[in-house]
């Protein structure tokens, strides 16, 4: 096959191709009983989000979600996760991912819990009030940036895979859809 | 039914076993049980047999029709939604009536040793039906077994062996005949389910995300024949292209357009142009949306599908002894788009069963070349399924067919006389023996149509000239890899377990990779055509993980007799296999080969303990000592019943293949016979003595001391193979015995006559006359008949004789079968009875609420516990259900228990833990202490998606301390136990499983 070479490349106008340099763009969702919003010490470069509970308080015990988004355009950075439900320690039941092989390839995976026993073990569920941050992710941008789509949650027809709150029973409390995302480009 | 043959086995294994005291390390073999008669096998000739029309001329096989089929997928589809429900309840804490226990996995998941006779460099698992491989990852195999549902590794290259997940756990029906994968989208599979002998099914379930999830069971739909509706029984082939998927089936050829979400049948050409009903072996595309396939016709119209074996050519009898007209013979038909076929020429059109093909590199037709030019092999069974005839090979996609059968240089030698003599085992390329109905198997290198591969009953063989005129083939296993029994001129064959069911091949990294899946499990070898001769070709064995065993019963140590550890078991083609070590708990060896069946514990205060196991046709037992150990197979010893006539052991026919007689031929001392299906039931009131009962197929058996520091088996039942008066027909044995565990001297039988499902005795150990009890009789008459339940499976006594009663006249009975005229029983009725007055009068205990009865299902093992005489346990198709109600409510017991059979059950002295023995998914256990030794290592996929994600992570937190003892939501849960705690490894979910889990997080199980 020939190689094709990109449109863009041969383009002189940057306007026609997008900027040739682009930065992270964060559109926060609108509702959800959880969502995925921009946190303020975000760049141009490298844009935090935070998983955190919407404007209804709630209740629960472990959460999460599977994110597909465009692993070529970013790579995972630091991304802690939040105290309010936490984790306790050794281990911490925390974690976040984005495999570049396996089932979850292509995915930002997320999952956080309290701990049944253990170091600082929580055996009852907590209260989550509105705005409780659950997780905070990094998303760097790989250079050279390319711009495009990273994830888009607020596109016609967008099913998040999984994500929600669980009680300390296993029973959902959020589901996956009531898990708002919103949409992270290059641009 | 006039004279019943039993159809024999192997002749070297028959050798082995015919003498009247058999060493039971020897090599033994299994023989398919099937063509024995067993539980469901009632003689009557009645209407019983309509609802097993598909199967007809399969005697004995218990599969269910069309009619308990549907019943019981409803009643699964009801079970799931049942614990979806009880699962929510319980998470609101609104469920107090239900034992909050969770069920734990204990394996086999591997064997430090195995013996069959000789050691056997192997670790085997059930019986796989298809083998998969992702196109695009040859790390990602898919395995489909049959009572076990799908299993998949992602890392099966890995120098240390793949890491097999379940697939399928969740679903109504794990018995899977076939599965098939769209090579465009290979996340794409179809799985069908009823395997070809034992559980059946007729649902179709697509997955397209690799098996993380099924969408809903498609049932095929039912065909009208002449005479009658049949049903699918069990899917044996499917393949897929887009949206097409063909299903071969056990009654004919079913084809979608739509991707699975709808199925039609389509009916095939036959032979005289007459329309006749198929059973399905083999489809295969051939390039360019082109197919061939492979079945067996039916007699006639009004005749339905073939029977799996004893087929006939036209114009002979069949066993039933109608003429059948057109015999049931093996066709192939071939397709250019899948849905109008065309009957090949073949080279004989009777004289041959089943066929199973197998399609070399494709070469599709193009403009120019409108041929197919795909090679197409055949392997080739004779009619009656007792015999492979040899090979056939088409060059044009299986429309003309050529013999290919070549020759054989290097068959087997005979072993020696000091190891039973006898003809070799692969003298030619009979591959299949007596088994070829069972066994067949056949692959074609995707690189070279000239190297193919056939497995079948002992041997396999490879040729690397398929397309010469008389092709050289070469044997390349053997099931017993030792100078003894599996040599030939040029040297020692390797191991690849017995009867072949299934073969694959595939190109990785330039190599090819050929699949064998046999009654072992699956197999591969990297120089399967390249060894410069058979002898040299390696082969690897993949099984470890693969918990996928068919198990008929196990024996068990009790915490009360201070050996709780103890744990055995008899399963299907695989041996006994038996528990060895605390700090690898869920290993079991295999000190005794062929079809392990029954297998229980007796505890003497003056012997200590012995450990009874069965194989096909005969008894052994070991005793276990400091210097004895019973998982070596040098220690166990073979004692059979003497019986009356007893048989010849070398000269004539063997016992397995001695005819039974109809008293009114031979006279009422019917001769007795050896089953194939040898159970065992320990007299626990006996705890001085030996007393564990067994039984031929005609009497009742207990073990006793033989004077000189052995145990031999006295008789003490009357002749129980004929039914009482006043009718005539000939008894077929039992599915089982029994003893009371409390009441001294109460023993019972499971027959398989309903006339007289069950008999009972109060006199122990003394010879007498057992008592039968009347038929189960669910519903009123129908005109002159009274439909009566068949399969008697399993009874059991009350603990304490209730008031007012003397010991015998409360017992329970289970019933494996439906009523005989071909219905089931109402789902109100059931299959578990109990009669109050000695089997004279029966009522149904299934339960009147029906968000709290017992599954209208078979039950296969019914147990009251041995404390509390108002709980009950039964086996069921779907699992375990218990009743703390004395049967007044049934609850499925526990979670996390596949819905998968449950065929032997055993409840601790002290109700300390349950163990079961499960027809596809190995053995369990509940209710274990917190110390109880870890079973199954986990793999932390708590939702079985196959992914690990943050549902895992939380469910795997919360769950933190949890043992199997504890009655707190949230539950321990084996596939969260993924280290053990200690050593050795105990029950417990700890941070150690959550720094295990975390370190896949994101990845795979």
């Amino acid at each position: 096959m020939n190689r094709l070479i990109p449109l863009c490349a041969l383009a002189v106008a940057a306007s026609a191709c997008g900027d040739p340099n682009p930065d992270l763009a964060y559109t926060d969702p609108t509702g959800g009983a959880l969502r995925l919003v921009k946190n303020p010490s975000s760049t141009t470069k490298a844009m935090v989000l935070d998983f955190v509970v919407g404007d209804a308080a709630l209740t629960g015990y472990s959460t999460g979600f599977d994110l597909p988004l465009d692993i070529t355009k970013v790579t995972l950075g630091p991304s802690p996760p939040g105290t309010v439900l936490s984790p306790g320690s050794a281990p911490v039941a925390a974690s976040a991912a984005m495999p570049g092989e396996g089932p979850l390839r292509g995915v930002l995976v997320v999952g956080l819990s309290q701990k049944a026993t253990g170091t600082g073990a929580v055996a009852i569920d907590t209260a989550l009030p509105p705005g409780t941050v659950l997780y905070t992710v990094e998303l760097d941008a790989v250079e050279p940036r390319h711009g495009g789509v990273v994830f888009d949650g607020t596109a016609n027809g967008f099913v998040l895979p999984s994500g929600g709150l669980r009680n300390k029973a296993g029973m959902s409390v959020v589901d996956a859809s009531q898990v708002k995302i919103g949409k992270l480009e290059l641009r | 039914m006039g004279k019943h043959v039993v159809v024999a086995g192997l002749a070297t294994a028959i050798l082995v076993i015919t003498s009247a005291s058999v060493r039971l390390p020897r090599p033994v073999h299994r023989l398919r049980g099937e063509l024995e008669s067993r539980r469901e096998a009632d003689d009557e000739h009645d209407g019983g047999r309509r609802e097993a029309d598909s199967r007809r001329l399969d005697p004995g096989t218990h599969r269910a029709g069309p009619a308990e089929l549907a019943v019981r997928n409803r009643v699964a589809l009801e079970e799931s939604e049942k614990l979806q429900h009880r699962a929510r309840l319980r998470a609101q804490a609104a469920l107090p009536s239900v034992p909050a226990a969770t069920w734990v996995s204990l394996g086999p998941t591997g064997a430090r040793n195995e013996f069959n006779g000789v050691d056997i460099p192997g670790v085997d698992s059930g019986r796989p039906n298809s083998i998969l491989v992702d196109p695009r990852d040859p790390n990602v195999v898919y395995v489909a077994v049959s009572g076990g549902g799908v299993w998949k590794t992602f890392n099966f290259l890995s120098a240390s062996g793949p890491t097999w997940s379940p697939a399928t756990d969740t679903l109504p029906n794990l018995a899977v005949g076939a599965l098939a994968m769209d090579a465009a989208n290979p996340d794409t599979l179809y799985l069908g389910n009823g395997d070809f002998v034992d559980g059946a099914g007729n649902t179709v379930l697509k997955t397209s995300d690799g098996g993380s999830t099924w969408g809903t069971p498609v049932a095929l739909p039912h065909r009208s024949i002449p005479g009658f509706t049949i049903g699918v029984g069990g899917v044996r082939a499917l393949a897929a292209h887009g949206s097409q998927v063909l299903a071969g089936t056990d009654i004919g050829l079913y084809a979608s357009n739509d991707g699975g979400a709808t199925f039609a049948a389509i009916d095939l050409p036959n032979v005289n142009d007459a329309q006749l009903t198929e059973s399905i072996w083999s489809i295969l595309p051939t390039g360019g949306g082109h197919w061939v396939a492979s079945g067996v016709h039916g007699c006639d119209p009004s005749f339905g599908p073939p029977p799996l074996a004893q087929g006939v050519d036209p114009g002979q009898r069949d066993p039933t002894g109608a003429v059948c007209a057109q015999g049931t013979n093996g066709e192939i038909w071939f397709s250019a788009e899948g849905t109008t076929w065309t009957r090949a020429t073949t080279p004989k059109a009777s004289g041959i069963g089943r066929l199973t093909l197998a399609a070399g590199p494709t070469h599709a037709p193009t403009a120019l070349d409108p041929v197919v030019r795909t090679v197409v092999y055949a392997y080739v069974g004779s009619t009656d399924g007792f015999k492979t005839l040899g090979f056939w090979r088409s060059g044009d996609g299986g429309v003309t067919w050529f013999d290919a059968t070549g020759t054989l240089p290097n068959p087997s030698l005979a072993p020696p006389p000091d190891q039973g003599g006898g003809p070799p085992d692969c003298q030619g390329l009979d591959l299949g023996h007596e088994q070829t109905w069972y066994n067949q198997a056949i692959v074609v290198d995707p690189t070279n149509p000239d190297h193919v591969v056939a497995g079948g009953n002992l041997c396999g063989a490879r040729t690397l000239n398929g397309t010469a005129p008389s092709p050289t083939w070469e044997l390349i296993s053997h099931w017993l890899p030792n100078p003894d029994f599996g040599a030939t001129s040029r040297g020692v064959l390797p191991y690849v377990h017995a009867d072949w069911h299934t073969a694959t091949s595939v190109v990785i990294n330039g190599t090819v990779k050929t699949f064998a899946g046999s009654d072992g499990g699956v197999f591969t070898s990297d120089d399967l055509f390249t060894a410069p001769q058979g002898e040299k070709v390696t082969w690897t064995h993949h099984n470890t993980g693969l918990v996928t065993h068919l198990i008929y019963a196990l024996g068990t140590g009790d915490p009360v007799n201070g050996d709780p550890f103890v744990l055995f078991a008899g399963l299907q083609d695989n041996g006994t296999r038996f528990r060895v070590d605390p700090a690898a708990p869920s290993v079991f060896n295999q000190p005794i080969g062929g079809d392990g069946i029954g297998a229980t514990v007796h505890h003497s205060t003056t012997r200590g303990a012995t450990y009874w196991a069965s194989v096909e046709f005969a008894h052994g037992f070991c005793r276990p000592s400091p210097t004895v150990d019973c998982a070596d197979g040098n220690n166990w010893n073979g004692v059979d019943p003497k019986l009356t006539p007893e048989p010849s052991p070398l000269h004539g026919p063997a016992r397995s293949q001695r005819v039974v007689t109809d008293p009114g031929v031979d006279g009422p001392a019917d001769e007795d016979s050896e089953p194939f299906l040898i159970h065992y039931a320990n007299v626990e009131t006996d705890t001085t003595g030996e007393s564990v009962l067994t039984h031929t197929n005609g009497q009742v058996f207990v073990s006793a001391d033989d004077g000189s520091g052995g145990l031999t088996w006295k008789v003490i039942s009357q002749d129980l193979t004929p039914p009482p008066p006043p009718a005539t027909n000939n008894g077929q044995g039992f599915a089982n015995v029994a003893a009371s565990r409390t009441i001294p001297n109460l023993y019972g039988a499971a027959g398989l006559v309903s006339l007289a499902p069950f008999y009972v005795t109060t006199q122990g150990n003394t010879m007498a006359t057992w008592t039968p009890a009347r038929p189960v009789t669910p519903v009123p008459p129908i005109g002159t008949l009274l439909p009566r339940l068949t399969g008697a499976s399993s009874i059991d006594f009350p603990p304490v004789t209730p008031v007012g009663k003397t010991p015998g006249q409360v017992f329970i009975g289970a019933f494996a079968g439906i009523m005989n005229n071909g219905v089931p029983p109402p789902d109100d009725k059931g299959r578990l009875w109990r009669t109050l007055d000695g089997g004279q009068t029966w009522t149904s205990i299934v339960g009147a609420d029906p968000a709290h009865r017992l599954p209208n299902v078979p039950v296969y093992v019914v147990r009251y516990d041995p404390v509390t005489p108002t709980t009950i346990y039964a086996g069921t198709d779907l699992g375990v259900y218990f009743s703390t109600d004395d049967a007044l409510t049934w609850n499925r017991m526990g979670d996390g228990f596949p819905m998968v059979p449950a065929r032997d059950l055993y409840v601790a002295r002290n109700q300390d833990f349950i163990r079961v023995a499960t027809y596809g998914r190995g053995l369990w256990e509940i209710y274990p202490s917190a110390d109880a030794n870890q079973g199954t290592p986990g793999n932390g996929d708590y939702d079985r998606n196959l992914k690990i994600d943050w549902v895992d992570l939380g469910a795997m937190a919360s769950r933190l301390g949890t043992t199997p003892a504890g009655a707190t939501a949230p539950l321990y849960t084996w596939i969260l136990d993924i280290a053990g705690s200690g050593s050795p490894p105990t029950q417990k979910i700890d941070d150690a499983d959550l720094s295990a889990l975390l370190a896949s997080f994101g990845g795979l199980p």
